[in-house]
């Protein structure tokens, strides 16, 4: 934020005091000041344009747009606030001494709940729209901050706010997509059999091994392999699902892409305007070499999953490095024509006929064919009766949900936990223990559960009938219409205790909706 | 009465009522929706005739036409159009032996279990007797709820025809199963003013206002039914 807070501004309200002390406010001090750890959040976001100034034109010749999309960040406790917006919506208020990047910043704290705002907070988003000008719809980068965890993909690493600046990165990229990168394909969905996983992870190896080829010839060869794999991986999809999965490593991979080669380019000359002092999550990507490493661990990582929708990005990502390492000069052909990074790929090395002869053998000495495949039949097998044993499921649902606090449920479930995954639904046959968070904590029993379109726990309870009631609860307020606080639920598969919650009842459906994360 | 007298009573009879059935229905709907705190406002115009319909909102047009089994989806101000089979919606596919492959539930359609109450309330709503129905639809992971209010006055210009042609736009939609039962069992009823909130699985609430502003029995002005001349067609599917 260039133009700094104006302290003498903004310390006299009372309202700055009960934002950071996590209190609620009048809405008369809704905006006169900010948490410190929103602060920081709008210091990345203006150290984002200055790493941008640097590396975007390396990243995509005329990438120049970065600075057009205004931001709304969401926070935990309910608090949103715009960056750059030329027409915020009604509830939106001006914070008066603030500005990142020369732009205005809007403050919405009218749902805000008492819930302390702590750095490191991990963001994530993607993007959306808000309100109009012109008639035309404001393109916004919506992004949701979440305290951080540390992540298994990134090794369990401390947080950096270097990540987050990646993050902006990424979802600007796909903005500058709209107009130079369409892909006219929606996201890909598709639950992978076995031919689909194990040729999928031939893909990835191949990737990685053309990636880290000696020279442009061998890398070329294992091209060659990724895209027979993908021919023969191909042959039992239709075609749509196929030009959805390149349509969808164009569209997440080259805003991958754009993180990576920004990093390459931060290597040259970079000086950073944000401090340690006022970020101390931020080193100002001195340690370039490990940030890159994490793209190349999930690369290696998803890879071998048998299941993720998130191959695309990495898949996506290297086609594109490689593109630009063995044919410089490649994206603006590629822009012009829509083109998808495989056929791109297939334009360029196209394996020809001894090639896919000889492939089946090669794809065993190189790849270890047999052995993927038979990792893969076995986990697809495991997950097709995870999926036929929880659908089959007869009894009294009870569903706990995190949506009204915007919290996923997969976060809170210990990692460790043999779970399948089936589009949105993650099924974990041995249940899922204990979940906690803030003042929220569910203790399940051993039953199978499920969670369901991302904010949504599941138990059946198979021996409902037998029962007297479906729940006890114990509470301190009743609220009215099905709203109590203070509560502790008992039922015959989990006893739930939180701050407040509302509960419906139906003659075989109990649904819990968690309103608060803190009394 | 001789046959040449019952003749001449009955024709301009038969003439005047051809004219009120080759009349056509005219509707115009205000909706109003907040999702994400932006508010769209939209005007749908209806034209109800007897074996084709045509519905316009927002620059784009969906033309029915029954007696040739096709439906016209135009793009006005681009001035194009899309052509498909009119057909009926398709049965959900069946639960067992599931293709895993495509069992992506990120398309989750919710199964709602509705509450459908007539409160007794009576209002007028643009000149119409109303009465109000709510609705609760409850599925896993989903919820809505809907104030109906619905006209039940026999009679009305257009009424029929705008009953039988809601019915036809709300079968197999999840979200309008109440008031397509609410209609099915008032057979010369018509929704005046409906209040919606819909809590979808994951995406934020949103809140839809939508009342009926015109209801009458006019022509229908000429090409109403037809795709205006200049359009093009564009390959690809017009769902309906």
């Amino acid at each position: 934020m260039r133009a700094m807070m104006n302290k003498k501004a903004v310390f006299p309200a009372i309202g700055l005091l009960l934002i950071i002390g996590g209190f609620p406010l009048g809405a008369e001090e809704k905006t006169d000041g900010l948490p410190e750890a929103v602060r920081i959040e709008l210091l990345r976001l203006e150290e984002t344009y200055h790493v941008l100034d640097h590396t975007a034109a390396k990243v995509w010749p005329g990438w120049t747009n970065y600075r057009n999309f205004p931001f709304r960040f969401s926070f935990e406790n309910g608090l949103r606030v715009l960056v750059g917006h030329p027409s915020p919506p009604e509830g939106y208020a001006l914070a008066p001494d603030i500005k990142v990047d020369g732009k205005p910043v809007h403050v919405d704290a009218r749902r805000v709940e008492p819930l302390r705002l702590e750095q490191p907070l991990h963001a994530g988003g993607g993007i959306s729209s808000l309100g109009r000008v012109d008639g035309k719809p404001v393109t916004l980068i919506d992004i949701s901050l979440s305290r951080a965890r540390p992540r298994e993909d990134a090794g369990g690493r401390r947080f950096q706010a270097e990540t987050t600046i990646l993050t902006y990165i990424h979802e600007l990229f796909h903005c500058f997509q709209e107009e130079h990168l369409r892909v006219p394909y929606p996201n890909f969905r598709y639950n992978p059999d076995t031919l689909f996983a194990s040729y999928s992870e031939v893909e990835g190896a191949a990737l990685e091994k053309a990636y880290e080829a000696g020279g442009p010839e061998e890398a070329k060869q294992h091209l060659k392999d990724f895209l027979l794999a993908r021919k023969i991986k191909r042959r039992t999809m239709p075609e749509f699902d196929a030009r959805c999965e390149s349509g969808e490593e164009v569209r997440e991979g080259t805003a991958v892409y754009a993180e990576v080669r920004s990093l390459e380019a931060l290597g040259a000359g970079f000086k950073p305007q944000l401090t340690a002092a006022r970020d101390p999550y931020y080193r100002g990507f001195t340690d370039l070499g490990a940030l890159l490493r994490i793209y190349w661990a999930r690369l290696d990582k998803r890879k071998a999953l048998t299941y993720s929708y998130l191959k695309g990005y990495e898949y996506g990502c290297y086609q594109a490095l490689l593109l630009e390492r063995l044919f410089p000069g490649w994206q603006k052909p590629f822009s012009e024509k829509a083109g998808l990074l495989d056929e791109e790929l297939g334009a360029q090395v196209g394996p020809g006929a001894e090639d896919e002869r000889l492939a089946p053998r090669r794809f065993e000495k190189v790849y270890g064919f047999s052995r993927i495949r038979a990792r893969h039949a076995k986990a697809v097998r495991e997950r097709d009766t995870a999926y036929q044993a929880i659908s089959s499921r007869q009894g009294r649902s009870y569903i706990v949900s995190f949506k009204p606090i915007r919290q996923f449920a997969s976060a809170l479930v210990d990692p460790r936990k043999k779970k399948y995954d089936v589009g949105l639904m993650d099924i974990f046959p041995g249940g899922v223990g204990t979940v906690k968070t803030d003042e929220i904590e569910i203790r399940f029993a051993k039953v199978p559960a499920e969670i369901n379109q991302l904010y949504y726990f599941k138990v059946v309870d198979s021996g409902w009938k037998a029962r007297k009631a479906p729940y006890q609860i114990r509470y301190e307020a009743d609220e009215g219409g099905d709203i109590y606080s203070g509560v502790t639920l008992t039922t015959p598969l989990f006893e739930l205790k939180a701050p407040r919650i509302r509960i419906t009842e139906e003659a075989a459906r109990v649904k819990i909706w968690i309103l608060s994360r803190v009394s | 009465m001789n046959k040449f007298m019952a003749c001449l009573f009955i024709t301009p009879g038969l003439l005047a009522a051809g004219g009120t059935a080759r009349a056509d229905t005219h509707a115009v709907v205000e909706s109003t929706r907040l999702y994400m705190d932006q508010e769209t406002k939209v005007t749908f115009e209806y034209w109800i005739g007897r074996d084709r319909s045509s519905r316009t909102a927002a620059g784009r047009a969906t033309i029915t036409r029954d007696d040739l089994g096709l439906v016209w989806n135009l793009d006005l101000g681009g001035k194009s159009y899309t052509e498909s089979v009119l057909r009926k919606p398709e049965a959900p596919p069946a639960r067992h032996s599931p293709d895993m492959r495509k069992l992506w539930l990120e398309f989750y359609e919710p199964d709602y279990a509705w509450t459908i109450t007539n409160t007794g309330s009576v209002k007028t709503v643009n000149g119409y007797e109303c009465r109000e129905f709510r609705a609760k639809g409850e599925a896993d992971f989903a919820e809505m709820n809907a104030a109906y209010w619905i006209c039940l006055t026999p009679g009305l210009p257009g009424a029929k025809a705008f009953h039988d042609y809601s019915l036809g736009q709300y079968q197999g939609d999840r979200r309008m199963a109440a008031l397509l039962k609410i209609l099915e069992d008032n057979p010369e009823g018509f929704c005046a003013d409906r209040d919606e909130a819909v809590e979808p699985s994951i995406a934020p609430t949103s809140r839809a206002h939508t009342g009926l502003t015109k209801l009458e029995e006019a022509e229908a002005p000429a090409g109403t039914y037809e795709i205006p001349a200049g359009f093009r067609k564009l390959d690809g599917r017009g769902d309906r």
